[in-house]
């Protein structure tokens, strides 16, 4: 059902809310609504750049404890209310924007560290604590979450688990799917629900795993349980500049498979190092810049970068040091705040996939001829930056200094930029998304990616959510 | 419109999220609209369409923040969201949209504000923005004469609720006096006192004229410095909470600490991090007056990072000082803390 906030129908709901959750918990002021109605999606951006009228919810519900999550469930399926999670709002894919209006559940006041366990190196705390709170939180007792996304500041706990989230460290500490031991989560039903305590087992199969990801779209996420882990000895990082992107990744890859245990790997193609490792880090060379960082006891540490050194040089690079390689990790903040980052006017799309060494090349050379062949106005970078044992991810961007003016014409000229990139990836052993998710802003692509598996996940959807008020219009599940 | 001088803030900050995490407000309000963020989208809307600058809910926000300057101090190009704020309260006030306790607020400063000028001296004028025993002790340590200037505002009240033409008659005149005075160093223990002779007095147009304008921890730094006056031995942990004052507008953080180092206090980190502002609503001066639940729910954030509930706070923040205070917290100022150890050398 749609709401309509001027008549008394719509009075009713927002005071049944309030009984439910408290007065200070369901708010309706026009300051808050705005900011509910903007992500960090680039097309509603452009609408407000443009002075269109805002696309808000009707009401912001602020529950405290997974049981006040419940009773909104409640109140919301009785009136076939959409429901949308939100927790930072600083995801890129448009996931936590209301676009049916209805309730945007925001989850921050769920904040409380519950529990660490110094016994098991585990850390227990409800999904709405802000993740740079809670790393620190972590390190005043001693330890860290090792869970260092550029967005540590502004995401939630909870927006990392619904996006399979990523942080710079993932290469050794995993991403957050890696890092959760169990969840507890609230369904669209207003059942409160837990999932197995350990993160192993052969006890049937892994609802864990199925819910992360998720987006809002089976319920909300309330509680979860992460591993956390010693503060290490000391980190340690090394920079080389190679001729070209193919060297640096197969020297990336070797790395990787000959087992080594980098904590981060990090490589940059040259119109990358040229344009942001030139303002950031003030290297101006042609290049393909390749930075990597271990941790852990120093006497290892040593031994692998030693070892990552030689199979590097195997390609004839140009050492920077370990300077530059601490430089990088210093300032790796720095690229994602004003004016550094891309901004208005300018039109940017983060178009991250994954993929195997054997195809990661060709996905990567695909969509950058998609993108230039067809859209000349547009730059084509990329850089990899969380690396597995069989392959890693393409941080790949696309920026249009000068974009229509007119927000119909952008969107347009936007959508189909994503459409033909992320499709060429596809075809080339890619997926959609490694860390950023699907939101609004690629579902269509799901049954693609998907094929007829995707009807699976869209009867799971339709059992745990019959009235599909859970963020409607995401993850190709539809309205 | 007063916003257009800060459209360069505005455009950085309506799409960025990266201090979030610091803004007082937002922390406890959980607000998307109490951050840097919010607030700029807020004021873009009204840039574009300026008679959205009367919807009260709008109006609400502005005077919610605590012009903490946390973020400001975070952002790696220090954007001013501060000054923001700022720009857009007086906006409001321009355009008659003023709250209601906002300008009653206003007039009582302004009916009390009767500057008092006492002692004599040459050298050193302390500057007194409420009834404390500092300027005993200061003559005490250092057997020089002063003259206090007695005063319950310097403008900067009316200042921060945007009410600039007021602030600055009130500046006028206590400028005149100190100059009057003949005074060679103004030196105030209030870091919202020093922040208004320092930077705000500045940018109307007050010229010193060579007078030196000091905060306390500065000026008894230079005086341990020299070996004027000692810091005798204490070996009580204490914590210490940074003034947004000192430590935001004004980029003094280390002094206090050496201080209270040098008096023998064991220093514990205060909280989680260094960054949050934990006083509780300082910069925007009367945020108890105006927003008392608001400043109620950040002491209830402080006690939360409190390490044990009988933890000993120190801050050079008279305000944070009586809020805590207020709260039943074991608090001393940064005066007391030094002063009650100190002695002639
Ligand atoms: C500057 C910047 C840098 C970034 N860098 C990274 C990075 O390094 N790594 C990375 O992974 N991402 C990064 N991101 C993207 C973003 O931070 C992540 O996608 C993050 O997971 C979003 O979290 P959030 O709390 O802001 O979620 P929101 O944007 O509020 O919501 C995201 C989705 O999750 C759903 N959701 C939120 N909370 C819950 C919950 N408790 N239960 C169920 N569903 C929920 C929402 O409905 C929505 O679909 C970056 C973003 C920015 C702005
Ligand atoms: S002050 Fe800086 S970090 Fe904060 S929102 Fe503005 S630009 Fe971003």
């Amino acid at each position: 059902m749609l709401l309509q906030t001027d008549n008394y129908h719509f009075e009713m709901i927002h005071s049944e809310l309030k009984w439910a959750v408290g007065e200070d918990n369901v708010r309706t002021d026009d300051a808050d609504k705005l900011g509910h109605s903007i992500d960090y999606y680039w097309v509603p951006e452009l609408w407000h750049d443009r002075n269109c009228p805002p696309q808000p919810p009707q009401i912001i519900v602020t529950p405290e404890t997974a049981q006040d999550v419940a009773k909104v469930m409640k109140i919301a399926n009785n009136y076939k209310i959409p429901v949308t999670p939100w927790g930072g709002g600083s995801g890129s894919q448009g996931g936590a924007l209301p676009i049916y209006g209805g309730i945007s559940l925001d989850t921050k006041k769920l904040n409380k560290v519950l529990e660490i366990d110094e016994k098991s190196l585990t850390i227990t705390a409800e999904t709405g604590c802000n993740m740079q709170q809670l790393e620190w939180a972590t390190e005043k007792a001693g330890y860290s979450t090792m869970h260092f996304p550029a967005s540590i500041a502004c995401a939630t706990l909870g927006g990392f688990l619904a996006h399979r989230g990523t942080g710079v460290l993932s290469t050794k500490y995993g991403k957050i799917e890696d890092m959760v031991m169990s969840i507890e989560m609230v369904t669209p039903e207003g059942e409160v629900i837990n999932t197995l305590p350990v993160p192993r087992h052969a006890s049937g199969p892994d609802l864990t795993q199925m819910f992360l990801g998720s987006e809002g779209t089976l319920g909300v996420m309330t509680k979860v349980t992460l591993k956390i882990h010693p503060i290490p000895e000391c980190r340690k990082f090394h920079a080389f500049l190679f001729k070209n992107m193919t060297s640096a990744m197969a020297a990336g890859s070797e790395l990787m498979t000959s087992r080594l245990r980098p904590a981060v790997i990090r490589l940059y193609d040259t119109p990358e190092t040229a344009k942001l490792i030139k303002k950031v880090l003030g290297i101006d060379r042609e290049g393909s810049y390749l930075v990597f960082g271990f941790d852990g006891p120093e006497e290892m540490v040593d031994l692998e970068m030693a070892r990552a050194c030689e199979i590097c040089r195997k390609q004839n690079p140009e050492d920077l040091g370990t300077e530059m390689g601490q430089t990088w990790w210093d300032n790796r903040y720095k690229f994602f705040y004003p004016p550094y980052m891309f901004h208005m006017p300018q039109a940017f799309g983060t178009l991250d996939t994954v993929a195997t060494f054997a195809n990661i090349e060709n996905v990567y050379w695909a969509m950058k001829k998609v993108v230039t062949e067809n859209f000349p106005q547009a730059t084509f970078i990329g850089h990899f930056s969380h690396w597995y044992e069989w392959g890693c991810m393409l941080y790949a961007r696309f920026i249009i200094d000068d974009p229509p003016s007119d927000p119909a014409e952008a969107t347009a000229l936007y959508n189909k930029i994503w459409d033909m990139a992320i499709r060429a990836a596809m075809d080339n052993g890619g997926v959609i998304n490694e860390h950023h998710g699907v939101g609004l802003k690629l579902g269509r692509m799901m049954p693609e990616l998907y094929g007829n598996a995707f009807d699976i996940l869209k009867r799971i959807k339709k059992i745990m959510d019959p009235n599909n008020i859970m963020n409607p219009g995401k993850m190709g599940f539809g309205n | 419109m007063h916003i257009q001088t800060h459209t360069d803030v505005i455009s950085a900050c309506r799409f960025c999220f990266m201090c979030r995490h610091l803004d007082t407000t937002g922390n406890v309000t959980f607000r998307e609209a109490d951050t840097p963020r919010g607030r700029a989208l807020v004021l873009d809307r009204i840039r574009m369409n300026p008679e959205q600058l009367a919807n009260p809910d709008f109006i609400n926000v502005m005077y919610q923040s605590t012009l903490s300057a946390a973020c400001r101090k975070h952002c790696v190009s220090h954007y001013d969201e501060a000054g923001l704020v700022l720009q857009a309260r007086r906006d409001i006030v321009e355009q008659n949209l003023v709250p209601e306790a906002v300008s009653q607020l206003a007039q009582s400063i302004q009916e009390q504000f009767d500057p008092k000028l006492t002692g004599e001296g040459q050298d050193v004028l302390i500057l007194s923005t409420q009834k404390d025993t500092f300027e005993h002790q200061l003559v005490h340590l250092t057997d020089k004469t002063v003259q206090v200037l007695q005063v319950n505002d310097t403008g900067k009240i009316p200042s921060v609720l945007g009410l600039t033409d007021q602030a600055k008659e009130m500046a006028k005149q206590i400028a005149a006096m100190i100059k009057k005075s003949g005074c060679s160093t103004v030196v105030t223990n209030s870091p919202a006192a020093f922040d208004a002779l320092k930077n705000d007095y500045p940018s109307w147009e007050i010229d010193w004229d060579g007078i030196t304008i000091e905060h306390s921890s500065t000026y008894l730094t230079k005086l341990v410095d020299a070996k004027k006056v000692t810091l005798q031995c204490n070996d009580e942990v204490v914590y210490y909470i940074d003034s947004d004052y000192l430590r935001n507008y004004n980029d003094i953080t280390v002094e206090p600490r050496q201080l209270l180092e040098q008096a023998g206090y064991q220093l514990n980190p205060f909280g989680t991090n260094p960054e949050e502002s934990y006083a509780l609503g300082e910069a925007a001066m009367v945020l108890d007056q105006l927003h008392p639940k608001l400043v109620q729910m950040m002491v209830e954030r402080f006690k939360s990072m409190m390490d044990q509930p009988l933890d000993r706070i120190v801050t050079a923040s008279p305000y944070t000082l009586r809020i805590l205070r207020g709260a039943g917290i074991d608090v001393m100022s940064l005066e007391e803390a030094l002063l009650a150890c100190s002695a002639k050398a």
